[in-house]
Formats: structure tokens, C-alpha cells, sequence
């Protein structure tokens, strides 16, 4: 029931007026409310107390009890009592009354306009979703078939509750980005949460932004974040105890969840909080919606359609085999069961060319200069952490860390950082140490990886993309490179928007390099181009995933070719193992990185595990073995992965093919 | 059918897009299949281009004109929406008829909140006053007026205008309600079929706390049961909040239709059918 404020909106009465009606004569209006969409009036006339709507025409009595102030409604022109029912499910948008005064005293529109306009309203009108309004609005996205078609399937036959399940790399990103954008196109979306792991964010933010013009708003502590109606989060910081219960009351009407198989527990906590958000429409995102146990699909399925699969038990008693929780039974059912609510695209079922990786590893000898800075660097960097007491050692860690890593990349990227530490330090036998190694820095005109950039260039006729960490590298290699009459773009975080798409139409149309920092390597598409140069190669494997990514993508038609510059003996050379022969990665595409990782797929922890095995290392057999240690650690990720990958391949195109 | 609806579409859009360019001044010329649109001033600059071709079926990518570029077909088909939304109309009186009858054209625009029902466009024709029996006049017959007939036009009766309105949010009202109950209806059914597999469950929870299996080690699978009881309800009303159809209706024109005597020798010069 809706009291005389609201009331007052629909039709200008209150509690209070004195009207005047045609037949019963004098009245006060004793209760505004709203009745099936209709406002009723219930109006004292001398004869007893009346229930009218508003829609009779009424009039308010000479001096009506209005405070000052307020229109009569009489007193407006031709106001007829002609405002509009308003209820919850059925409402007439605003606007009808303007067009009605129109039909009364005019303007009128010319009659040729007249039908223009209805044969152009009569156009847009679209039958459901049987026509997306979003694939018009989106940038620089190829769009697949199937993509299109998983996307009319949620919204059509799923109501948008869905798990999206496509084999790695089909794009399951930019189904749930076609959904997401339709949604809000079409209103049935206000407000919206996506929930990624950490170190997704950025990534997500980036496409979001660049693809489907979308801005969400990250959650961050300190902000008022609730109050967005687009909220990116990880999952993590989503559920921590001083957000949870926020984001619960913000009552989000889509919420997206990528790598949605971390949900796979009903007693975990990230399960749990999901299960609270009961969002209108849910989108779960997973390849491998199945790890070890069936009943981790059920948790899953649970999540967007409860009761769907029975309850838990009757699940396991239907369709697990016995002793095998991982093989299905009754696969006709269940595949009918789970096609109302899962969608999974196959590689094999969809008719695209996925281009190979082909890797070159280069190794390359620092010049003398080189070496002997690289070394003393290492010696500093080594005394400084193992010289600090374990308290204060944070402090100064992250800045030895990033020395070691801009050493790594160019004598050129050391200098800043130098610089820093020796400012630091006060006169004595450190500060003349650092001193004389800024001094050899500087002192530094060349680079040794610089030869392979030049033989790139001399035997191939490829435009190629060099991706470098850090500024001072880049510099180096953009004026090296127009030293030697090639056309380069460059690409770095500090250009403006417009500076940034202006290098890539540069690189797209008329040069033949593009040099890039990490800003770079984040949602932009350069799959014109299928070279790819490592100048130096960064701790974490998800910053080299993404790197290659932007070149190897759908839509890629060449095959894609890395080439990975590092020097003999350092951090980057082990790695480059590391990344290189225990997780393969450079040859194919892994989907869920974060399950090889496992522990270390946290923001910068690998790149931590990396430095303190580099920092703490006594000497080279100390190097090889907890690298080794390392190195077997991902293996097992790998080889665990692909288990998955495999159990699910089984299992769920299995399931597709009875639904077939 | 998609097939049909859509060829309907590719065949429309050049035709209805090439109008809203020649109603703002543009030259238009047709050949085949293929519209050329020279633009004035302020269409171009409005558009950002003096020139737009349409082609009816694009044959290759090289043919295509407007029609591929969903921006420009989308800015063309703004300028078209943006007037005509109220107009009057005349139509001939049938013979023995009395001139002067009147009748209210609403176009509503009607969004369902369910993509179960799609989108539709409801036209309601209700006389303005006596209508002396005739129905509304058929779309083919309807005109502009003549500059002649303008002037001699009675200008529409407030209160018989109103009632009219009243009526027709009565019937539109009345008519989303059917559209909408057989969908409400069904999604009614299947709560309750849900409800009632969950009853079935609560049943066999209820009667294994009552044989004293709790004590059991089932009795943890017992208390997840109630668990879920307390999942369900709760998600019963998320249910509810989801399939909840709402509607938003929106005027998009309206027109005032008037018979007029039917002009000697036929229809005027300005009264080609709209």
C-alpha cells in the first residue's frame, strides 16, 4: 500500500485535500492507496465515506487545505485527472500524459514522420533475445558462432543461470561479456558482480573496459564500493567477514563467477557466500567443472538450479558408479538434466584453427661489462637480504627484487634503482660500492640481447612485438632500432588513451616494430602480427600467458612464433626452464594457469619464491636444486591438470554427445 | 520462420532508413536494389558523412552501405525516431456515414520483463466520442488531411478525449494480464511441482529422525537435509523474485483520426495513404 507520499506523485491528491466531485459534491480525501495498480481515494462526502479512484474526474474544492504552495491541480491546464496506474509488475512509462496533452491542443507531427516513426518502432522490435541488441556495441571482438549461440541459449532456454564449460581458449570470457552487456542493454541488469581470482582482476577490468565498454568499479577497502551498480572483485576479498555481508545486501541482480570450479565444496566458505547472493541471473565459469569427484559438478549445479540433480545423496545413488566416484551412470539422464543448465563447447565440434606456438629459446653471453655489473649486482643483492634481520627485510626486499629483475632486463633499467639505493645510504663503504655500480651502469652503451633483435630484423620481413618490463629497456631498444632505419612504435603505460591506440594503428599500418611494456600485454589485440620477442622474461608465468596471449588468440590465422631472450647464468635463465620444460607452456595453451601454480598462483608469491631461491642461494649446486624442487612442484601441477582436463574431457563430451 | 522474419528485415531497412533520409531534405535515388542518399548540411554533419548508400541484400563487403554499419543505421534510424510521435489522420466516411466521427490511435510499445514473451507493439483504436457504430477506419484507408481540411478539422473534445484514455488503460492493463497469466501460471505449477519433490525429501528426512537413526552416522546426512530445507525456502523466494514478469508499457504515438467526406474524383494530391 502505498501512503500519500507516493500517492502524491501519481495524481497530486493527499490526505487532507477537499474535492469536489460531479455527483456526491463536497469531500475530504481521508486515505491515498494503491489497489491493483490503481490509485484509490477514499473521499468523506456528506452521505458516508466513498472509495473512488483517481482516475474519476475530480477537482479540488476552493481553498482546498493545501499548505501554501502547492498547484490545485485544477489550477494546472488541462490536467483531466489523467495520471497513469502504477504497480509493482505493470507500469506506463512516463511521458504518455506529454503526448496525450499533444492530441489535445497540438503540435502535431507531420503524418509522414508519423509513419516513419512506426514503421521504425515496428523494425526495432525484436522477438525475445532471438536478436542480441549487443553484438552491434562491442569493440574489437571477433564473435564465433558458437559464442552467439551459448549466449541465446542462456538467455533464452537457461533464464541466465548457467555454467559455461567451453574447452580452454573457446572464449568463455566474451560469452559471459555478450551476456553480461544484452542483459544490461536490455535493463533486465541494474547491478551487476563479477567474482575472478585475484589474479585475474586486471585482466578482466581491461576487457571488460576495452571490449564491451564496460566500467566496473574494483572492490576496494576505504571505498564505497556497495554503492556501484558494476562490481569486479576476487572472489577472496569478496567473502572476507567485513565485505561479505555488504555485498550480500547489495542484492547484485547478475553475478558472473570465472574459474567457478573453486566453488566445487558446499562446506567452503566461497560456496557458501555465493549461496547467499541468490542473484537473479548466475553465470559459473569453469573448463573443468569436475576434478575429482562427480559430486563437485552437483555442488556446482546446485548453485544455479537447487533440486535440478536430486538431493545429494539421491545423486550419488543415481548416477555415480559405485567405488568410482568420478564415473557417471545413467549418462542419458544426466545429460538431459545438466543440457537445461551447463553449455560446453568442444574444440572439436566448432570448426576453428587454433595456430601453434613455435618457441625459440635464445640464450645469450653478457659482454664483460655486462656480466661483471650483472654479478656485483647479484653479490649486493645477495648480501643486502641475507644481511637484514628477518623484520626488517620486507622493506627493502621489493626493491632488490625489482634491481634483480631490471638487471635481468637491461644494464639501462638497473640504473633508477641504483640511483635509489645509493641516495639512501649514507657516506661509507656501501654508498662508494653503489656509486662505482652506477657509475659501470651508465658507463654501459650496449646490450648483448640487442644482437638477436638485430638478426630478427635482418632475416625476417615480419612485423614483430617486443615486449619488455621496463621503460628504461624500452628506450633503449627504440632508439637502437630507429639508429638502425626500422619504424617502431612504442607502447607504455604513461601514453594517454588516445597516445596508446595511435601506436597501435602505427604498429597496425605503418610500423614494423612495436615495443611494448607490460601495458601492452593487457587486452590489447595484435594478432595482425604473429612474432613475439621476449626481450626479458618476467618471474611470474601469468604475465608470459598473457603476453603471448595477445598475439595467440582466435582469430590468429598464422602460427605464432616466441622467441625468448636470456643471458647464461641468470634468474631468468632458470625460469625460462621452469616455465619452458615443466609447464610447457610456451607450446600450448593452459587454461587455468592457477591450478598448475597451485600455492604460488597468488599475486607475486612465484616471483617471491623465485628471488628468495636467487637471493638465499649459496652457490650454483644450491641454485639447481631448489629450482629443481621448484620446477617439480609445477610439474605436478601440470601433470594434475591435465588429468583434470582429461577426466572432464571424457566425462562431460561424453554427457554432450548423449544429449546429442 | 526466423529465416523469413529476417529477410523481411534486410528487404525494410534500406526502404524505412532511406525514407528518414528523404524527410530530412536528402536526394534520394534508387537503383535495383541500391539506395544512393546525397545528404544536406546538417544531415551530414549530424551523420558525419554527405553520401550513404543502402543496398538492399549485400552481396559482398565491398557493396555494403548503411546496412553494415550497424552505428550509422542506428544514428539514421534515432533521426527517425525522434518526431512523428502524435499526428492527426483522416479517413473517408463510408457511405451513409456521418462525418465528424472520431477515434483515438495508441501505439504502445510493451516491454515484458520475461524473455518468454517478446517485445510487442499493442495498437488500440477507441472512438473519441460517438462513433456512430463504425469501427475504427482500416490502416490503408487512413491520410493526412488536406492544408483545406486542417482548418475545417473540430478540435478534439477534452472530456471525451479523457474517457477515451481512461478506456483504453483499462484494456491495455487488461490485456498485458492475459498475455501474462498463462507464463505466471506455469511458472506457478512448476514452484509447486518443485515444492512438492521437496516435500517428498522433507518426508523421508522427518521419518529418519523419528526411527532414531540420528544417533547413526547417517545422522550427519540427516542434519544436511535440514540444511537444505532452510537453502530451499530461502531460495523458493529468489525463485519467485526471478520469474516476477514485470512490464513497462510505453506510448510511443498516438493519433487522432477524423472521417471526413470522401473528396470528389478520389483522394487529393496530399492524401496519398499513410
Amino acid at each position: 500500500m502505498s501512503r500519500d507520499g507516493s500517492a502524491a506523485r501519481a495524481s497530486g491528491f493527499r490526505v487532507g485535500d477537499r474535492v469536489v466531485h460531479r455527483a456526491f459534491g463536497e469531500g475530504l480525501i481521508v486515505e491515498v492507496r494503491e489497489r491493483d495498480g490503481f490509485e484509490v481515494l477514499e473521499i468523506a462526502f456528506a452521505d458516508g465515506i466513498r472509495r473512488l479512484t483517481s482516475l474519476y474526474p475530480l477537482e479540488l474544492a476552493r481553498g482546498g487545505g493545501r499548505t501554501a504552495g502547492a498547484v490545485p491541480v485544477a489550477a494546472q491546464p488541462v490536467r483531466l485527472g489523467l495520471e497513469l496506474p502504477s504497480r509493482g509488475q505493470f507500469r506506463i512509462a512516463p511521458g504518455a500524459e506529454e503526448l496525450f496533452q499533444r492530441l489535445l491542443v497540438g503540435p502535431y507531427d507531420d503524418a509522414r514522420d508519423h509513419d516513419i516513426r512506426l514503421r521504425v518502432e515496428r523494425y526495432t522490435l525484436h522477438r525475445g533475445f532471438d536478436r542480441l541488441l549487443c553484438l552491434d556495441r562491442l569493440r574489437d571482438v571477433q564473435k564465433y558462432e558458437h559464442q552467439v549461440q551459448a549466449c541465446k541459449t542462456v538467455l533464452r532456454r537457461m533464464r541466465g543461470r548457467s555454467l559455461l564449460a567451453d574447452e580452454v581458449g573457446l572464449g568463455k570470457t566474451i560469452e559471459a561479456g555478450l551476456v553480461l552487456k544484452e542483459y544490461l542493454l536490455r535493463g533486465l541488469v541494474q547491478r551487476a558482480l563479477i567474482l575472478v581470482p585475484a589474479s585475474l582482476v586486471e585482466q578482466w577490468d581491461q576487457e571488460l573496459r576495452r571490449k564491451f565498454d564496460l566500467e566496473f568499479a574494483i572492490l576496494k577497502h576505504g571505498t564505497a564500493w556497495w554503492e556501484e551498480p558494476l562490481l569486479l572483485a576476487s572472489m577472496d576479498t569478496a567473502k572476507l567477514l567485513r565485505h561479505r555481508d555488504k555485498v550480500a545486501a547489495a542484492s547484485f541482480d547478475l553475478v558472473v563467477v570465472d574459474e567457478a570450479h573453486r566453488l566445487k565444496n558446499q562446506k567452503t566458505l566461497a560456496w557458501k557466500f555465493l549461496d547467499r547472493l541468490a542473484p537473479r541471473y548466475l553465470l559459473l565459469l569453469t573448463a573443468t567443472p569436475v576434478q575429482n569427484d562427480l559430486h563437485e559438478l552437483y555442488n556446482l549445479v546446485q548453485l544455479l538450479r537447487p533440486g535440478l540433480l536430486g538431493t545429494y545423496r539421491t545423486f550419488g545413488r543415481e548416477f555415480m558408479r559405485r567405488g568410482d566416484r568420478r564415473m557417471p551412470q545413467n549418462t542419458g539422464r544426466l545429460a538431459n538434466l545438466l543440457s537445461e543448465t551447463m553449455i560446453r563447447t568442444t574444440r572439436a565440434s566448432t570448426s576453428i584453427r587454433f595456430p601453434k606456438r613455435d618457441v625459440t629459446n635464445i640464450l645469450f653471453d653478457l659482454t664483460g661489462p655486462e656480466r661483471d655489473l650483472y654479478d656485483s649486482v647479484t653479490r649486493l643483492v645477495r648480501r643486502l637480504v641475507q644481511g637484514h634481520r628477518e623484520t626488517r627485510r620486507g622493506a627493502i626486499k621489493l626493491t632488490l627484487l625489482t634491481l634483480q629483475k631490471e638487471i635481468g632486463s637491461s644494464s639501462f633499467a638497473a640504473v633508477p634503482t641504483l640511483a635509489k639505493l645509493m641516495a639512501r645510504e649514507t657516506p661509507g663503504q656501501a654508498r662508494t660500492e653503489l656509486e662505482a655500480l652506477v657509475h659501470s651502469a651508465r658507463a654501459i652503451e650496449a646490450n648483448a640481447k640487442f644482437e638477436g633483435i638485430r638478426k630478427i630484423v635482418e632475416s625476417s620481413r615480419d612485423k614483430f612485438v617486443v615486449f619488455t618490463q621496463f621503460r628504461a629497456t624500452l628506450e633503449f631498444l627504440a632508439r637502437s632500432l630507429r639508429g638502425m632505419g626500422v619504424k617502431v612504435a612504442v607502447f607504455h603505460g604513461a601514453l594517454s588513451l588516445r597516445e596508446k591506440e595511435a601506436a597501435i594503428a602505427q604498429f597496425r599500418d605503418r610500423a614494423r616494430v612495436l615495443v611494448s611494456t607490460e601495458a601492452g600485454g593487457e587486452g590489447r589485440n595484435l594478432q595482425f602480427c604473429h612474432l613475439l620477442v621476449n626481450y626479458d622474461l618476467p618471474w611470474n608465468p601469468m604475465r608470459i600467458e598473457q603476453r603471448i596471449g595477445r598475439l595467440h588468440r582466435l582469430g590468429q590465422t598464422h602460427d605464432v612464433r616466441v622467441f625468448n631472450f636470456t643471458a647464461r647464468s641468470t634468474v631468468e635463465a632458470y625460469v625460462l626452464e621452469i616455465v619452458h620444460e615443466k609447464i610447457n607452456m610456451f607450446r600450448s595453451v593452459i587454461g587455468d594457469l592457477d591450478m598448475v601454480l597451485g600455492p604460488y598462483a597468488e599475486a607475486g608469491s612465484f616471483e617471491d619464491a623465485v628471488f628468495n631461491i636467487w637471493a638465499n642461494a649459496k652457490g650454483e649446486r644450491d641454485l639447481d636444486r631448489e629450482f629443481g624442487k621448484l620446477g617439480a612442484a609445477l610439474l605436478v601441477g601440470r601433470k594434475r591438470y591435465e588429468a583434470v582436463e582429461e577426466l572432464d574431457g571424457k566425462l562431460l563430451d561424453g554427457l554432450n554427445d548423449g544429449d546429442a | 520462420m526466423a529465416t523469413r522474419s529476417r529477410t523481411r528485415e534486410r528487404a525494410e531497412l534500406p526502404e524505412i532508413l532511406s525514407a528518414i533520409l528523404e524527410s530530412r531534405g536528402a536526394t534520394v535515388s534508387k537503383r535495383g536494389g541500391v539506395w544512393e542518399a546525397a545528404l544536406p548540411a546538417p544531415l551530414a554533419k549530424s551523420l558525419g558523412t554527405d553520401q550513404v548508400r543502402l543496398v538492399m541484400a549485400p552481396a559482398a563487403r565491398a557493396g555494403r552501405g548503411a546496412e553494415a554499419d550497424a552505428a550509422l543505421t542506428e544514428r539514421i534510424l534515432l533521426i527517425g525516431r525522434s518526431s512523428g510521435e502524435v499526428a492527426r489522420l483522416v479517413a473517408p466516411a463510408p457511405k451513409g456515414a456521418r462525418p465528424g466521427a472520431q477515434w483515438v490511435r495508441l501505439h504502445w510499445r510493451i516491454r515484458y520483463g520475461s524473455d518468454e514473451i517478446p517485445e510487442e507493439l499493442l495498437v488500440q483504436n477507441l472512438p473519441a466520442g460517438p462513433s456512430g457504430g463504425l469501427r475504427a477506419p482500416r490502416d490503408g484507408t487512413l491520410r493526412p488531411p488536406t492544408p483545406e481540411e486542417s482548418r475545417l478539422l473540430p478540435a478534439p473534445d477534452p472530456e471525451r478525449l479523457t474517457q477515451a484514455w481512461m478506456r483504453a488503460l483499462a484494456q491495455l492493463e487488461r490485456r498485458i494480464r492475459e498475455r501474462l497469466r498463462p507464463h505466471e501460471e506455469r511458472s506457478r505449477r512448476e514452484l509447486h511441482r518443485e515444492m512438492r519433490t521437496l516435500s517428498i525429501h522433507f518426508r523421508s528426512l522427518i521419518a529418519e529422525e523419528r526411527s532414531g537413526r540420528r544417533r547413526r552416522p547417517e545422522d550427519r546426512e540427516a542434519g544436511r537435509m535440514l540444511q537444505l530445507k532452510e537453502d530451499w525456502e530461502r531460495k523458493l523466494a529468489a525463485a519467485i523474485r526471478q520469474r516476477a514478469f514485470d512490464t513497462e508499457a510505453r506510448l510511443v504515438a498516438a493519433s487522432l483520426v477524423s472521417l471526413v467526406p470522401e473528396a470528389r474524383g478520389g483522394r487529393s494530391a496530399a492524401g496519398a495513404p499513410v
